[in-house]
């Protein structure tokens, strides 16, 4: 009679432990069911059981995986669990050991989403290099949204107090339930078509994830990347964030925030122009003053300062002359030279000086000249300067009475007939 | 100066700012710019002063019609 071999219960566990270890399904098992029996240890391991209406599975998820659980699992709630099978071998017993748990429901809402944004991505939707940068100062702004609802009055109250130059065109869209994805397309791909905006706001105010959710279609991303008119995306809350936020041209927290994206506010274009008025006057200012610097640096350069100087060396040098005149001539000869020379160089210094008033003398008619052809000057003084179609009038021969004329005076111009006109000044 | 729009007599201005902050320039031509940038500061002040506010359309149909609530 053969010999019966016992196996030890160790033995055995050991032997499925094997089993279920080297089984390919049993190593990445995706499974849905609802929680039972959820007990939270207090290291953050959860415990709990997996059932559906028939069977039930043990369920493991250590603390380094369940601190990414972003909800709080409770009994009789419907999950989706990402783990692997195998044997506990203290009891016998095989269970779950839980690697991600989602709410199901909501949780595949968020597992498409997260897939497609992850597709979308990959496929370079949201290439910064893709965007188109949103006019400084949009004409006509696209709004795409239920015509009806507080957005589309957020909008165009926040447009008309900040950019009241601006006209905007409502493309009344569905924005939620099923039909909103195929509207939205037709609508982003009708305003292209009209191609009357110069910018687009496509949104919605907050909602529910479902609400929110033609936002988050793989057809609306591309319709909205196919846009050749810029998308401001400004869907929900602040705390939102959908596909169409990361496919748009720019992404604005809200309705609200979406208006004040599209257009600069006029308070900060008032300021910005009372700058660039200021920096013209200074700049003219800077201008006049650097002119008159430069006048100012040539009146007193060495030769109007101080005319004799120039004559000095010339002067020196006549005296060297005549003491060797003087050494060489016998004393009357000498003294009739020096007489001479002295006369020389008095006539040379008369005529250095002369030349030098004369130059002196031209370069103040220059000066004046400058100041009376500068036209603020002579403005200033109550002159005017008339023109006619914009040319400067020199002679009565250049008009006719009834003829239309331009005085520009000092702080601006007067419009005039003429009533008549006579010769002689 | 009728026929500009805000943004580009912003942008004419924005030029003669920066062609006359440079400073190379003729007095004459830099008493010319500065009366033009003048006028033109003036015209986007007042364009934006006066402003009706924005009109509101709706696409209705294919066809634009006035927007009511």
């Amino acid at each position: 009679m053969e010999e019966k071999k016992y196996l030890s219960v160790t033995a055995l566990t050991k032997y499925l432990k094997y089993k279920f270890d080297n089984d390919a399904h049993l190593k990445n098992v995706l499974l849905k069911g609802e929680i039972s029996n959820f007990k939270r240890h207090s290291r953050g391991h959860f415990y709990f059981t997996l059932k559906d209406d028939k069977s039930q599975i043990s369920a493991i998820m250590f603390a380094s995986s369940s601190n990414r659980v972003k909800f709080t699992p409770v009994d009789g709630m419907s999950i989706l669990v990402e783990g692997y099978i195998t044997i506990y071998e203290a009891s016998g017993n095989y269970q779950i050991y839980v690697s991600k748990m989602s709410e199901d429901g909501l949780g595949n809402l968020y597992l498409a989403y997260e897939q497609l944004k992850k597709k979308l991505s990959s496929e370079g939707l949201f290439n910064a290099s893709h965007k188109i940068k949103i006019p400084r100062f949009p004409e006509t702004i696209a709004v795409l949204t239920s015509p009806t609802g507080a957005a589309v009055q957020d909008i165009i109250n926040i447009i008309n107090r900040r950019f009241p130059l601006s006209s905007i065109i409502v493309y009344p869209t569905l924005v939620q339930g099923e039909y909103a994805k195929d509207d939205i397309v037709k609508q982003l791909k009708k305003v292209n078509d009209d191609s009357l905006c110069d910018v687009i706001i496509l949104g919605r105010g907050g909602g529910s994830i479902e609400d929110l959710w033609p936002f988050n279609e793989e057809d609306v991303a591309h319709a909205i990347y196919n846009s050749k008119i810029p998308i401001i995306s400004s869907v929900g809350h602040e705390t939102d964030t959908t596909i169409s936020d990361y496919v748009s041209d720019l992404r604005a927290p809200t309705p609200s925030g979406g208006a004040e994206l599209a257009v600069p506010d006029q308070l900060d274009l008032f300021n910005y122009l009372d700058r660039m008025s200021n920096q013209n006057r200074l700049s003219l200012t800077r201008l006049l003053n650097s002119k008159i610097d430069k006048l100012k640096r040539v009146e007193s350069s060495i030769i109007f300062r101080d005319p004799l100087r120039m004559t000095e060396n010339k002067s020196r040098r006549l005296d060297h002359l005549s003491d060797k005149l003087e050494l060489l001539n016998p004393i009357n000869r000498l003294k009739q030279s020096q007489e001479d020379l002295i006369k020389i160089t008095k006539r040379l210094n008369d005529y250095y000086l002369r030349t030098l008033n004369k130059k002196n003398s031209e370069y103040n008619l220059m000066i004046n000249k400058l100041e009376l052809l500068n036209p603020l000057s002579i403005m200033k003084k109550g002159y005017s300067v008339v023109k006619k179609e914009g040319k400067v009038l020199k002679s009565i021969k250049e008009v006719k009475v009834n003829e239309k004329i331009d005085i520009q005076v000092n702080d601006g111009v007067i419009s005039a007939n003429i009533i008549s006109k006579r010769k002689g000044v | 100066m009728k026929e500009n729009t805000f943004e580009q007599a912003l942008e004419k201005l924005e030029v003669l700012v920066r062609e006359l902050e440079n400073g190379e320039i003729e007095l004459n031509d830099a008493v010319n710019k500065y009366n033009e940038g003048m006028k033109l500061s003036k015209y986007c002040h007042d364009l934006l002063k006066d402003a009706e506010g924005v009109i509101v359309k709706m696409m209705k149909d294919d066809k634009l019609v006035d927007f009511k609530e």
